[in-house]
């Protein structure tokens, strides 16, 4: 690995994918997520008003079904903060309902059985 | 910006087109009675025995204390005549006093129609009102009007809008806004909404203080004096109606829609446009009708009429800087005629000048309101 990859945790860490790791990153918190054998990296903060948004609960999305009839997609990947529910994809760090808002993402690659995430672009 | 250059237009007169976009007829039962249709047979047997804006025996509006009682004892209206009638010639020479040029038609005890509890009087009157204002507005008047649609009659609404909805003199479908049981919000009403979309007609929502205790039971068991309930009855109702409708997708489903608020001035505006989305952001959960913040389908299909603005005397600026928050594209001056919480032009104006683009107040008096309606000079 290059010098901006910044080994975070190990392959191991993770038992199952709805577990989130939180770590320190050059002095910034940065939450790393495992969905369906992805890893996504995304800033430990909500850009409403600086809560500590990758700690609150990670939910599915709600939705309408043609019939009218409320359902509940358990299929999403949305992380909720802890201090106003404000709602963000954890695929994309947009807000799930304006992506003006938006928290930043990294990049985050599995290799050797360590995990590993660039600040940088 | 609205705000972004000042007004070149110093006087009133430099206006082309003023537009009252909230005036009130006096729809009393004798008027009515001849226009309903004689397939009412029932109601119209019924019907004939009423007399007024019959208050109790059909409508049931109920206030604190008497509704314009001793401030406006004997003269509702300006030029009220000797005989007490108030018709749209009467109406003209308010207008002509207070240099408006056109005025958009609402119903008066019309609004009260969902307290009718007996469904035959409903779709009476509705039938009614809507045959009568369309002969009240002779070829060369400077009129529009609304037609009554009844909440509580879906159906039957969507067939009057079928009736008269293409006549040229009806621009939007009036919905009595106050004590709506289910709030406009629920599917219920999808009929009207989906019928008045169909004939490009806006709905508008105004509310009457007499029938908010219907919503609001506390207004009706607890206000002591017709000032309480008049206070927060227009509001309680807007606010209510307008988080139902947004909430629950109305704007949604029906996208071509556009929405009127009246007689509850603008203040309030702003202040659920950050609360509504504000809420939207927060509850995704229960999010699952609306599909953007609910500012923008406010800035995209509501429009809100300026009448009561409360008292804004004490700052010049206030009141641009709320219309500029609300985006002037949205607002209509509404006099209210002849109702005596009315605001003559000069009201609005006088506020507003200073602050905001001569094309933004030429909008809010007048022009917005013609864009809406479609219609033009007379």
């Amino acid at each position: 690995m290059d010098d901006d990859a910044h080994h975070v945790a190990d392959v191991s860490d993770f038992a199952d994918d709805t577990q989130r790791i939180i770590v320190d990153v050059d002095g910034r918190e940065v939450a790393i997520f495992r969905i369906d054998g992805e890893y996504h990296a995304l800033l430990n903060y909500c850009v409403h008003q600086g809560g500590p948004l990758c700690q609150g609960p990670m939910t599915g999305q709600s939705g309408v079904a043609d019939d009218g009839t409320w359902i509940y997609d358990d299929e999403s990947h949305l992380v909720s903060c802890p201090w106003h529910a404000w709602k963000f994809d954890i695929e994309t760090g947009e807000n799930v309902h304006d992506s003006r808002y938006t928290v930043p993402k990294y990049q985050v690659e599995a290799t050797d059985g360590g995990i590993y995430v660039r600040l940088s672009e | 910006m609205a705000s972004a250059e000042p007004a070149t237009i110093r006087s009133l007169d430099e206006l082309d087109l003023i537009v009252d976009a909230d005036s009130h007829v006096w729809d009393t039962m004798e008027d009515l009675y001849p226009y309903i249709d004689d397939k009412y047979s029932w109601a119209k047997r019924m019907l004939d025995t009423v007399s007024g804006h019959a208050p109790s025996t059909v409508f049931k509006r109920t206030t604190p204390t008497p509704e314009y009682g001793i401030r406006h004892r004997g003269r509702i209206h300006l030029y009220r005549d000797e005989d007490e009638s108030y018709d749209l010639d009467v109406k003209l020479r308010e207008m002509d006093d207070y240099g408006i040029d056109f005025g958009i038609l609402d119903p008066g005890a019309g609004l009260d129609i969902n307290t009718v509890t007996n469904t035959q009087f409903v779709d009476a009157i509705m039938n009614g009102y809507n045959s009568w204002i369309l002969d009240q507005i002779g070829d060369d008047m400077p009129f529009k009007a609304t037609m009554l649609a009844a909440p509580d009659r879906p159906r039957q609404s969507a067939a009057e809008i079928e009736r008269v909805g293409d006549e040229d003199d009806i621009v939007a479908v009036s919905i009595p806004a106050s004590g709506i049981e289910p709030p406009p919000g629920d599917r219920k009403y999808d009929p009207i909404y989906e019928a008045a979309e169909a004939k490009g007609l806006p709905v508008t929502f105004h509310g009457s203080v007499g029938s908010t205790p219907q919503a609001w039971p506390t207004v009706g068991r607890n206000a002591e004096t017709m000032a309480e309930a008049h206070t927060v009855g227009h509001p309680l109702s807007a606010m209510w109606n307008l988080t139902t409708l947004i909430f629950r997708g109305v704007p949604e489903r029906f996208p071509d829609l556009e929405f009127v608020y009246q007689e509850c001035g603008l203040a309030w505006i702003p202040y659920m446009m950050w609360r509504l989305d504000d809420h939207y952001l927060e509850n995704e959960e229960e999010m699952v009708m609306v599909e953007k913040l609910p500012s923008e389908y406010i800035s995209e299909q509501f429009y809100f009429t300026t009448q009561p603005l409360g008292h804004t005397a004490a700052n010049q600026k206030h009141l641009g800087q709320i219309v500029d928050m609300i985006g002037a594209d949205s607002i209509m001056y509404s006099c209210d005629l002849p109702h005596p919480d009315h605001d003559p032009p000069q009201e609005l104006f006088d506020r507003i000048k200073g602050s905001l683009s001569e094309e933004a107040v030429r909008g809010i008096m007048g022009e917005n309101a013609r864009e809406l309606y479609g219609f033009g000079t007379v």
